[in-house]
């Protein structure tokens, strides 16, 4: 007999096939590594069987009948907020060029979906973030794939799968690399277990007097100069910061220069506007900086500009030359096509301003502003010594745009549905390791040993504020009765044994010990349901785990509120835990990984024996500086 | 190093790492026309500069447009102006088109080569669909290699799709010396063999491939091929001893 999934069913056994078939699964993102997550998803028949729900319709997997036991609707459901972009092409291969500001979750489903007839996709253009998106709704997963471009959502969606207990599986690409990694409450470590790198930010006085990089020009560019002149010059840019480096009388000298180029945003839309802010920025400023000669005592001091010592003798028209040079993305202009390509842009953001665009942002696709950061930037770098750049690759800086190509994304994608398949068969018990025996994976193209290694998954952060705490559900009445606050109050002590705590929202502390103000509240006041949590701080001496609570309103009538499950009990915190001194890695506690792990030893596990003693190494190397600690009890650590 | 390791390349698009100083193991002349005819800029003259991305700034060559260059913009950024002409001008032989020719072809394409052409003398059956995303059920008695290069064609109508369905029993060493790179896929060890020695014969460079389930292997024969490795310098020198 012809199976179209003979090849799946080989590779994973029937019963591990009949659960993809099953299964429900959710994918967050439809872009580089979502295309080709779901391309893999739907060949797989992933959530292709239409499975008893609700409904006593049987489905027959080899002529036998069965009937499904879970009662999540199969499918795959995919959720974007963006919209294809011409430089998605080279990766995001569902889409075409006609499909260019169409929404990415719809053109997706459209072109997987011809890929197997059975497969049942849900597209939504939305954000994850919107209050749509909640415990239940997650709840409603088996698995739940990342195939996102930022921290914040993958943030969110860690938090959301670790509220509704399902398992995520986190990925990425950069360039040539990318990296795969399962996340199950309880069992591995949560995205938030570790740190992640924060986004740079540059002391003011490196940006406003002492620039060394082009970086730095782009960002007096982009976060100074442009919201001065055309956007809202109150607002604070996340590049810039005071940091403790900074001198403060020099911080109150640029905050007056700033003030004097607000004066000159009044001239806009004379013809000589640009000249004015040009000589301001490139000559004024300069020359003040100049003056504080001990600035310069170790660094090249700024060389000044004027207007029309730059345009010298050229005799064409300044704007014009500026908006044909503009074209050219690629080459480096000089300074003298940057003062041109100054002029055009300043006269076309002008002309914006005037017509009614209160606010004129950066933006990386919004060409004006690009012509105009890169020919400033440019300016300012010439000023200061610095290379200058072609507008290209100004773009990429001021933009962060990260360089992606299609075959990166496809072996991430690829690595995702493998740690799924081993997710899944963890949940239908035919596995004895940990999570089906997922790993972290790593992707590194440019190796010039493996191409792709593994790492064991590392057990929760016992302290780590997102997942160490107990998840629970607050279930409102939806009719009738009006649950204020000290109800929640006294059924937290009833049915949790609370004593001392306290409650706190997303607007910060509602109620503690010493705050009783808002017991009569209505808790419908601080539910902004959905996707928002109320967390409960035990404040006694015991110490018990944080409890995080999710509302849910019930369609119908209950007696007040309701936690689900019923009965909690939560454990304590951890204590901080003291550094093992078992000799090997000296002074650096081996990662507690879940007791299935320790147990793999066997020739078939050698090379994940050999990844654990590089990656122990790899932790006693970064712990060498606490070597030489003596533990408390006079054992002397002995370096390895 | 002797072109059998495996040296660094690209593992699905089954093409080397491009080193853009060679071009078929030769260095690229800095002046006048290549082997292949093309203009070659005076790379000494540009002005090529390390940003902070530790990208190089080089003025387009001639040919890639200003479409292209939007089109592949973001691969552009990681590999370079040079590389992608290169990729451009490439022509690559792919056998077999089930599975893993659906995939590297997908690759390939979405790269921008400059043509791609698809040997297989099969048609479609109902159990390919599985894994062959090019095609749908309506092309089942097609041959494979003509029904997905439709897909192919939109997925980039830049590239050149070039569909060969005579059997490769009748290819002549001489056949494959149109290409720079041969990729053969889904074929028996006598079959990928003679290949092999076919494509040395006319200095080409050779991939075979198979999958098997959750295995799979990539055979690599660059015959010579020079790379570049690079390293980050760090910003603290490195202590020699413990």
């Amino acid at each position: 007999m012809q199976r179209r999934d003979r090849g799946i069913a080989q590779s994973l056994g029937l019963p591990l096939t009949k659960c993809v078939k099953e299964s429900r699964v959710l994918l967050v993102g439809a872009g580089g590594i979502g295309c080709e997550v779901l391309k893999n998803l739907v060949c797989s028949g992933f959530g292709s069987l239409p499975g008893v729900y609700g409904a006593e319709r049987r489905a027959s997997i080899d002529g036998v009948e069965h009937v499904p036991v879970s009662s999540k609707k199969p499918g795959i459901v995919v959720v974007d907020l963006d919209t294809i972009d011409l430089s998605n092409l080279n990766r995001q291969f569902l889409f075409r060029k006609q499909h260019i500001k169409k929404p990415k979750a719809f053109v997706a489903k459209e072109t997987a979906s011809q890929f197997n007839p059975s497969v049942n996709i849900e597209a939504h253009h939305a954000s994850i973030f919107d209050s749509q998106y909640d415990v239940e709704f997650f709840e409603s997963f088996d698995l739940v794939f990342n195939a996102l471009d930022n921290l914040a959502a993958r943030r969110h969606v860690n938090r959301m799968c670790l509220a509704a207990n399902v398992p995520l599986v986190e990925s990425g690409t950069t360039g040539f690399n990318g990296q795969v990694q399962a996340i199950k409450k309880g069992v591995t470590e949560c995205y938030d277990c570790n740190p992640k790198p924060v986004q740079k930010s540059f002391p003011i006085c490196t940006i406003r007097s002492t620039p060394s990089q082009p970086i730095h020009c782009i960002v007096w560019a982009k976060s100074y100069l442009l919201p001065e002149l055309f956007g809202t010059s109150e607002e604070e840019s996340a590049d810039v910061a005071v940091t403790e480096g900074d001198n403060a009388e020099e911080v109150a000298k640029l905050k007056e220069e700033a003030e004097a180029l607000k004066n000159i945003r009044l001239m806009m839309g004379k013809s000589e506007f640009a000249q004015h802010v040009f000589d301001k920025v490139f000559h004024d400023d300069i020359e003040r900086l100049r003056s504080m000669t001990e600035m310069w005592q170790s660094r090249r001091p700024p060389q000044s500009l004027s207007f029309d010592g730059l345009k010298a003798d050229a005799e064409d028209d300044l704007v014009k030359r500026g908006q044909a040079l503009s074209i050219q993305d690629q080459a480096v202009w000089d300074v003298k096509d940057d003062l041109a390509v100054f002029a055009y842009s300043v006269d076309v953001l002008s002309n914006r301003c005037q017509a009614g665009e209160t606010v004129i942002e950066f933006d990386k696709d919004d060409k004006d502003t690009l012509d105009f950061v890169a020919a400033a930037a440019n300016i300012r770098s010439h000023v200061f010594g610095i290379p200058l750049h072609s507008e290209w690759e100004i773009k990429q800086m001021a933009g962060n745009i990260i360089p992606a190509i299609a075959t990166s994304n496809a072996l991430t994608a690829s690595l995702c549905v493998m740690e799924g398949f081993k997710i899944m068969r963890s949940q239908i018990g035919s596995s004895t390791e940990t999570l089906g025996g997922s790993k972290m994976v790593f992707l590194n193209s440019r190796s010039t040993e493996r191409l792709i290694t593994t790492q064991s998954l590392a057990a929760p952060v016992p302290e780590c504020p997102v997942c160490s705490p107990i998840y629970a559900k607050l279930a409102l009445p939806g009719d009738g009765g009006e649950p204020i606050l000290q109800d929640l109050v006294d059924m937290l002590r009833e049915k949790v044994g609370y004593e001392e705590f306290s409650i706190t929202t997303e607007a910060g502390i509602i109620y503690d010990p010493d705050l009783e103000d808002n017991l009569e509240k209505p808790m419908k006041d601080y539910i902004t349901h959905g996707n928002k949590f109320i967390t409960v701080t035990d404040e006694g001496d015991e110490g018990k785990v944080d409890l995080v609570l999710s509302t849910i309103v019930r369609s119908e009538a209950q007696s007040g509120l309701q936690l689900l499950p019923d009965n909690i009990t939560l454990p304590l915190k951890p204590k901080k835990a003291v550094p093992d001194t078992n000799g090997h890695a000296a002074g650096t506690p081996e990662p507690v990984v879940a007791s299935a792990a320790n147990s793999s030893a066997g020739a078939k596990r050698k090379r994940e024996a050999e990844d654990e003693v590089e990656s122990a190494k790899k932790r006693a190397k970064a712990g060498k500086q606490e070597v030489h600690v003596v533990d408390d009890d006079g054992a002397i650590l002995l370096d390895d | 190093m002797d072109g059998t390791n495996q040296a660094l390349f690209d593992l699905t698009t089954g093409m080397p790492l491009i080193d853009p100083t060679t071009q078929n193991g030769l260095p690229i002349l800095t002046h006048g026309t290549n082997m292949m005819g093309n203009n070659m800029l005076d790379t000494t003259a540009m002005t090529a500069m390390q940003t902070q991305a530790g990208m190089l700034s080089v003025l387009p060559p001639q040919g890639i447009s200003a479409d292209e260059i939007a089109l592949y913009d973001r691969q552009i950024r990681l590999w370079g102006m040079k590389a992608q002409e290169m990729i451009r001008n490439a022509q690559v032989l792919l056998i077999g088109m089930r599975a893993l020719g659906n995939e590297i072809a997908k690759n390939l394409v979405l790269a921008g080569i400059g043509s791609l052409t698809i040997l297989d003398s099969e048609p479609l059956t109902f159990e390919d669909l599985e894994t062959s995303f090019l095609v749908t059920e309506e092309d089942i008695g097609q041959p494979r290699a003509t029904a997905s290069a439709i897909e192919l064609r939109r997925m980039n109508p830049r590239v050149n799709i070039v569909t060969d369905t005579e059997t490769i029993l009748t290819k002549t060493p001489d056949y494959f010396s149109r290409f720079q790179i041969v990729i053969c896929t889904n074929q028996p060890f006598e079959m990928a063999s003679t290949i092999n020695m076919s494509c040395r014969m006319y200095n080409v460079k050779f991939y075979a491939a198979d999958t098997y389930g959750f295995y799979g292997y990539i055979f690599a024969d660059l015959i010579m091929h020079t790379f570049t490795i690079t390293r980050d310098k760090g910003n603290m020198d490195t202590k020699v001893g413990a």
